[in-house]
């Protein structure tokens, strides 16, 4: 196994975003999607990697794991055999027709079974017209290059590349994989933590690992300690827990009680898609009977269809609680 | 003329300065015949106002220094001009016989450089002797008259002269002489008493010739315009006989006086192009009477239309330029003639002289830049020089100590046309080599200096400097951070009070207590390679059976080369590493697999090498037909494009080739359609393996491919470039060629020997011919590759070798013409088919997986058999599901399809040992990385069909329905009981019901939130609560367990138009139905004919594209085309159907 980027922790990378400071370079610190990274790190080691195309949502470690596939199958050629384009370079017909093709053309020593590498990142927002100039070359040049793609919806990307590809589909990492890291880089960076805090970046992430260590640093270096209320001051989101208790009420048909909690909120200025989501995602992890909670996903759904619409008045979140409490009367 | 010329030089440089000087300045200048001068002036300033008034002041200024400098200079430059007579004189004898000759362009040409350089010289000449002028006298005096005279020559009448040469009217310019005899008179000295005589005489033979134009001019005046012209034109081209004739009976010397008269007449005729008549006309009718009147209505009538005045009007600021040099043309004008005399004369030798005076710097004045010279002026300084060195004054030291004392220029901006480069001085040999040394060294040291400071500085910086510093500020310190971090009121604090209770684990997350306790477990990505199954020829003799029709040992005997082959060949390439720049060609590759074929005729397997255990191929270029018989799928297809290429190939063999070991048998009916065409268009999805067909069978029948897709630049000229010439040239070589004996022997050799390899090779002896392969044709780019359409089109009429187009879409516009004529369809190959070959694939590289799995993944992948290779290749070298983890086959998700594979399709016999891999589909759909039972973007479509198998399996309602006590099998979707029991068990199967109809509301308003279109850059909302509902519907509200959920569904089916249009286009469901739907699909459908005649079928294009502007960015045709489709099934069903 060719060694990999020592991970130098030297002062310099104290200046960096944490992001960047703790971003993967080896298979086995990527967190999340174990099967499909598995695979990949076997091609890191055997060579002869197919055209590849992760798609996944943002913040789950599609550039990473291409990165680390790309380093470490090419070590110290990297520089000569990967060509890293992504949406802030120009991609147009042009580049696909000159740059890519040249540097396909191009003649590196390389090991066996090791191929050029060409990663697109964010290929979604190629054009139509790039990606249809890509394909023939795609093919043309299999014997020397191989493609890498990333991007957030495969729809995107047209299907004669995708017919090059094999499809590799990440997905949003789960809780328990967000906390794992978020753990190992507070004990790294010597952070006084406690789970409340924890839990709150974990929840406001939403399975972002990206987002997830922003907040962290972001917590970190505006207020010393992770806890709870210091993550909620810097992410801004109508607070779970008040939320949890409002569900609660009206679960237990007091409409009233919930309806206070939902005037502060509204009082406090949060935008009405926000707190709905926020509803949503604290009524999936409510204490409640399983039908009810259906019901009141069911409701919440109605609800942001009209926000989405346009109603976001405070009167339709006032009759979401309406309907919750009528949902909770019934059962 | 020196002075007016320093003048006007001045003036121009310096305006202001010299108009306060006159001003200031006295009497002493203000001499009687600088008053006389402008009182015509004034009276004749040109119609504007400002330029009146301007001119006006720069009158009186030009006279009074005009006076200045005339007491000054006059001696001086009376002896210099003297001193140059006496050298032109020498020389004038020969040339003045050629002045009569008549060809007057040409000398006047001459002489008008000549003047320059002559003047420039008079200043060297100063020493000669006072005989030598005595001698030319007659000459010198006409000179300095003229010079005198020039003075004199106000500056109205100069500038009435340039624009009456602007206008082309030269005529005007010729009289200013008429005027300024008086003055010169009054102020020449006495030696120029007989200047002044000449001057005289002079002025009659103009007045003669004005007053002959006149009556012309008259006489014009009544006819058209354009005959006006012609006829003046007649007239003045008889005019200069009678000039001269006056010439010669008024003045005593004739041979000095005739060139100059003739040659401005001469000048005229050359110009009246651009002048316009009437105003000619007019101004020579008045010019008869008075001077000054003629002057008048000359400047009345310079209308600012002329053509070449609107040029003027480029500055209109600038008149008092603009008058100065016109005061340079009016002094042209005039000297013109006498200086023509002269300069015939004594050419030569001034020209010699001007050669060695001019300043090197100074441009020679050529007769283009004459005639444009008028509209040059301009005070820049180059200008300036130019026009100085271009009226040439008879002495250039005047121009010069001008030009030097007059430095301080008024910086005006030019329009480049305007402005004529001067030749750049030739630099000093000091400065050229500082200039050099300064090129030569390095970084100074000062801007080292700086550079290196600046680093220190950047580095002190990163050094020191966070990059998010925890205090921004300097002199902040920690506590005071703090203490305002106290005062700083956070939203968030508002709500403490109610949020400082502590969450308990997991009340938001599914964080649970054990993550906290320790990190995620390592894994270990130990990778054990796959085992060898070693009696692959065993299974595959097991699976013979099963593989019913499909031909399983030629499928495996190929694969089993190609894959020593490759294995050998990686491992021969081991030993002397080429790195990746060895490029198989598909030759080399073929014949070493014959040489194989016969070396290695042992069952041993090849093995990879250590390095590369992956090999470096791709699968779909490592198992990739090469030959004709190695087309397994697609035959059809694939025989009717080698009987078209047959046709192509010279020696037939594609007809005669046997087919003896496919056991798909084909009738040999080779059909005669690419006989009478050279284009050929092949249709078809996405990897059916169009382009594939043509190279194997290009291999395979010796053609050579030139290829032509969308990833080079391909406008049509470039096409045509290449391709044109290619076919061009092949074509001529193979011709030449096919007469020879060599290939007639060639084939009575095949034919003796049929062994094929010899023939290939004898074959690859021959010249290869070209086929020409455009590839994804349909793919357009406007912008870019202009001019494809039609380089297709005179490819196809044109070539006279086969062109091959690959094309996906069958309904492309630009290629309706020629899918007519030729076409082939392509097909997705065939799912059962293809399972088997993939299966044979997959044992062949050690990892035999399970049938279903192989034709699952490839209906998944619609078909798509590039991508299952692709994603095939993946699984197996990532070594199958072997090393992956056990966690989510516990979920015991059987991802099987019910609906297409066989049921309870046989499972391959295995020998024993040997480990069917199975994960592969579950793998690439629903389980990869994903903790959903419902893939996450719920399609509808899909769980409409899933509804049957989720409800089999909901354990919900099968309790109910036992509870009922009545024999039912499943829900209300599936009810093969009759209907009375349904009916009678209505009220016990209440709750069933219940159950259903709280389901589907779920459903539905999932469905609902699921049609907010997202860009899928970022978690939507919607889908997620769409997903959530769906997922805990199905589990809740039926309870289902361990259901499959099928992922694939054909599409065919599920072509909506109203669907794809999207509800919101629609204004209401009402019109929906009433009004757009039958519409568009009449549209669609006339569209879908017209699109079948026409080559063009855009009628309705743009009413459909505004249908789906909302939500189709891409306008396709496709969508209409599906429903299209969908529609004629439905006509083609219902007409079948009606008459049974």
């Amino acid at each position: 196994m060719p060694e990999a980027p020592e991970v130098a922790m030297v002062d310099k990378r104290n200046n960096l975003p944490w992001i960047e400071k703790y971003r993967p370079v080896k298979f086995e610190e990527i967190v999340g999607n174990e099967d499909t990274v598995a695979r990949l790190s076997v091609f890191s080691t055997q060579g002869n990697s197919p055209n590849i195309i992760i798609a996944g949502p943002p913040g789950v470690g599609k550039t990473t794991t291409i990165q680390c596939l790309a380093r470490i199958l090419l070590g110290d050629s990297y520089k000569d055999a990967v060509l890293e384009l992504n949406a802030s370079n120009e991609r147009g017909i042009d580049v696909v027709r000159n740059k890519i093709k040249m540097f396909a053309q191009q003649k590196v020593t390389l090991p066996r079974g090791r191929h050029k590498i060409v990663i697109l990142d964010e290929a979604d927002s190629m054009t139509e017209g790039a990606q249809q100039s890509l394909r023939r070359t795609m093919e043309i040049y299999s014997n020397t290059t191989r493609f890498a793609l990333a991007c957030n919806t495969s729809e995107k990307i047209i299907e004669p590349i995708q017919s090059r590809c094999a499809m590799l589909r990440f997905t949003k990492l789960s809780d328990a994989q967000v906390l794992a890291k978020l753990i190992e880089v507070c004990q790294l960076e010597q952070l006084k933590y406690d789970e409340d805090g924890l839990e709150a970046i974990v929840f406001t992430a939403q399975g972002d690992m990206r987002q997830a260590l922003n907040n962290l640093q972001s917590t970190a270096q505006g207020f010393g300690d992770i806890t709870g209320a210091n993550v909620f001051k810097v992410c801004d989101e109508p607070h779970p827990m008040l939320l949890q208790d409002m569900l609660q009420h009206c679960a237990a048909n007091d409409i009233h009680k919930a309806y206070k909690i939902l005037a502060k909120l509204w009082r406090l200025g949060y935008a009405p898609e926000d707190i709905i989501g926020n509803i949503f995602r604290v009524c999936k992890r409510l204490n409640v009977d399983e039908q009810m909670k259906l019901n009141f996903i069911r409701e919440i759904g109605i609800t942001h269809m009209k926000i989405v619409d346009g109603c976001n008045s405070l009167l339709q979140l006032t009759s979401l609680l309406a309907q919750l409490c009528m949902v909770a009367e019934s059962h | 003329m020196t002075d007016v010329n320093c003048l006007t030089s001045e003036h121009t440089t310096t305006t202001t300065p010299l108009d306060e000087a006159a001003f200031t300045t006295p009497t002493k200048n203000v001499s009687p015949s600088a008053t006389v001068a402008t009182s015509p002036f004034v009276l004749r300033a040109p119609p504007s106002a400002k330029s009146k008034l301007i001119l006006q002041n720069m009158e009186e200024v030009l006279n009074s220094v005009k006076q200045k400098h005339r007491e000054k200079h006059k001696r001086k430059r009376e002896e210099k001009r003297r001193a140059a007579m006496l050298a032109e004189a020498e020389a004038a004898t020969p040339t003045a016989t050629t002045v009569n000759g008549g060809h007057v362009q040409p000398l006047r040409e001459k002489t008008a450089r000549e003047n320059g350089s002559k003047s420039a010289a008079s200043p060297l000449k100063s020493s000669t002797p006072q005989t030598s002028i005595m001698k030319h006298f007659c000459k010198t005096e006409h000179k300095t008259k003229q010079a005198t005279k020039t003075p004199a020559t106000n500056v109205f009448e100069l500038m009435m002269s340039a624009r009456n040469r602007s206008m082309g009217a030269n005529s005007n310019g010729q009289q200013s002489p008429e005027q300024t005899v008086e003055p010169t008179t009054t102020s020449a000295p006495t030696p120029q008493s007989k200047r002044k005589q000449m001057l005289q005489e002079w002025n009659e033979r103009k007045g003669g010739a004005k007053r002959r134009m006149a009556d012309e001019a008259r006489g014009d005046y009544i006819e058209l315009q354009l005959e006006q012209r012609a006829k003046r034109l007649k007239k003045m081209l008889t005019q200069p006989e009678v000039a001269q004739s006056k010439q010669e009976t008024t003045v005593p010397n004739p041979a000095p006086n005739t060139a100059p008269n003739s040659a401005p007449v001469k000048r005229g005729r050359g110009r009246p192009r651009t002048r316009r008549p009437s105003a000619d006309v007019e101004s020579i009718v008045t010019a008869k009477t008075d001077d000054a009147e003629t002057v008048e209505f000359l400047a009345k009538l310079a209308s600012p239309t002329k053509k070449r005045d609107s040029l003027l009007g480029y500055f209109p600021k600038v008149i008092s330029p603009k008058n100065a040099a016109a005061e340079n043309t009016a002094i042209e004008t005039p000297k013109r003639r006498p200086r023509n005399s002269k300069v015939l004369t004594d050419k030569p030798p001034v020209q010699q002289e001007e050669i060695g005076t001019t300043p090197s710097g100074r441009p020679r004045r050529s007769c283009a830049a004459k005639a444009r010279y008028d509209y040059d002026l301009e005070p820049s300084p180059t200008k300036l020089k130019q026009t100085s060195s271009a009226v040439e004054a008879e002495d250039g030291i005047e121009i010069i100590d001008l030009d030097n004392s007059n430095p301080a220029i008024t910086p005006k901006k030019l329009a480049p046309l305007f402005v004529r480069q001067l030749p750049k001085p030739s630099p000093d040999p000091t400065i050229l080599r500082a200039r050099r040394e300064f090129l030569q060294s390095g970084v100074p040291d000062k801007i080292r200096q700086e550079q290196s400071r600046q680093r220190n500085f950047e580095q002190l910086y990163e050094e020191n400097f966070e990059l998010f510093p925890r205090i921004a500020h300097v002199g902040s310190e920690q506590s005071r951070v703090r203490a305002t971090k106290a005062n700083f009121k956070l939203r968030a604090e508002d709500i403490d009070e109610l949020a400082a209770r502590k969450s308990s684990i997991g009340s938001i997350t599914s964080c649970t207590r054990s993550d906290f306790a320790g990190a995620l477990p390592k894994r270990s990505l130990c990778w054990t390679p796959l085992p060898v199954v070693d009696n692959k020829r065993a299974m595959v003799k097991n699976w013979k059976n099963l593989f019913d029709r499909f031909p399983t040992f030629k499928c495996y005997n190929q694969m089993r080369e190609k894959y020593k082959h490759f294995s050998a060949f990686d491992a021969a390439q081991d030993t002397q590493p080429m790195g990746e720049s060895f490029v198989v060609t598909r030759r080399t590759r073929r014949s070493m697999e014959q040489q194989q074929k016969h070396l290695e005729q042992n069952d041993e397997p090849a093995k990879p090498p250590a390095t590369a255990p992956n090999g470096e191929l791709l699968f779909t270029e490592k198992y990739k037909p090469l030959l004709f018989e190695q087309v397994l799928v697609n035959l059809t297809p694939v025989q009717e494009l080698r009987d078209f290429l047959a046709n192509w190939n010279g020696n037939g063999g594609g007809g005669q080739r046997n087919s003896q070991d496919d056991s798909l048998d084909f009738g040999n009916d080779s059909s005669s359609l690419g006989i009478n065409s050279n284009t050929m268009v092949l249709l078809g999805p996405c990897s059916s393996g169009k382009t594939n067909a043509v190279f194997a069978l290009a291999n395979d029948m010796n053609f050579n491919v030139l290829e032509v897709n969308a990833g080079m630049r391909r406008t049509g000229k470039k096409l045509m470039q290449e391709l044109q010439e290619a076919t061009q040239s092949h074509q001529i070589r193979k011709e030449a060629k096919a007469g020879a004996a060599p290939t007639q022997q060639l084939l009575q050799k095949l034919q003796l020997n049929g062994m094929k390899a010899k023939r290939q090779q004898g074959i690859e002896e021959d010249v290869r011919k070209s086929l020409i392969l455009i590839e994804d044709a349909d793919i357009l780019f406007e912008n870019t590759d202009a001019g494809f359409t039609d380089a297709i089109y005179t490819l196809a009429a044109s070539s006279k070798r086969p062109v091959i187009i690959v094309a996906t879409d069958p309904n492309c516009a630009h290629l309706q013409r020629l899918m007519q004529q030729n076409t082939i369809r392509f097909h997705a190959p065939n799912a059962l088919n293809i399972s088997r070959f993939l299966a044979v694939l997959a044992l062949m590289e050690d990892c035999p997986i399970e049938l279903d799995e192989l034709i699952s993944l490839y209906l998944y992948n619609q078909q798509n058999l590039r991508k299952t290779l692709m994603e095939l290749q993946f699984f197996i070298q990532s070594g199958g599901d072997t090393h992956t983890t056990r966690l989510q086959q516990s979920q015991q998700l059987p991802s099987k399809s019910p609906s297409r594979s066989p049921s309870k399709s046989a499972r391959l016999a295995t020998l024993d040992g040997v480990h069917i891999h199975q994960r592969l589909y579950e793998f690439y759909t629903c389980a990869q990385n994903v903790q959903h039972y419902i893939p996450f973007p719920v399609n509808f479509r899909l769980l409409r069909l899933n509804l049957n198998e989720l409800m089999r399996s909901s354990t919900l309602l099968q309790e109910q329905q036992s509870s009922t006590g009545v024999s039912r099998a499943g829900g209300k979707r599936k009810s093969r009981s009759p209907k009375k029991t349904w009916l009678s068990t209505a009220t016990t199967a209440k709750t069933a019901v219940s159950t259903l109809a709280n389901f589907y509301e779920h459903i539905s308003t999932a469905a609902l939130l699921e049609q907010e279109h997202s860009d899928g850059l970022q978690p939507h909302l919607g889908e997620e609560l769409a997903h959530t509902l769906v997922e805990q519907a199905v589990t809740t509200c039926l309870a289902a367990k361990g259901y499959a959920y099928n992922l694939f569904d054909k599409s065919e089916e599920r072509v909506c138009l109203a669907d794809q249009l999207g509800s919101y286009c629609m204004r209401s469901s009402s019109s929906r139905a009433l009004d757009y739907e039958p519409a568009l699909r009449s549209i669609c459908r006339s569209e879908k004919q017209r699109a079948g005649l026409e080559r063009r079928s855009s009628r309705f294009y743009h009413y459909l594209r505004n249908c789906t502007v909302n939500n189709a960015s891409n306008f396709a045709t496709d969508l209409y085309d599906a429903a299209c489709d969908v529609l004629q099934e439905q006509v083609e069903s219902s007409t079948a159907s009606g008459p049974a």
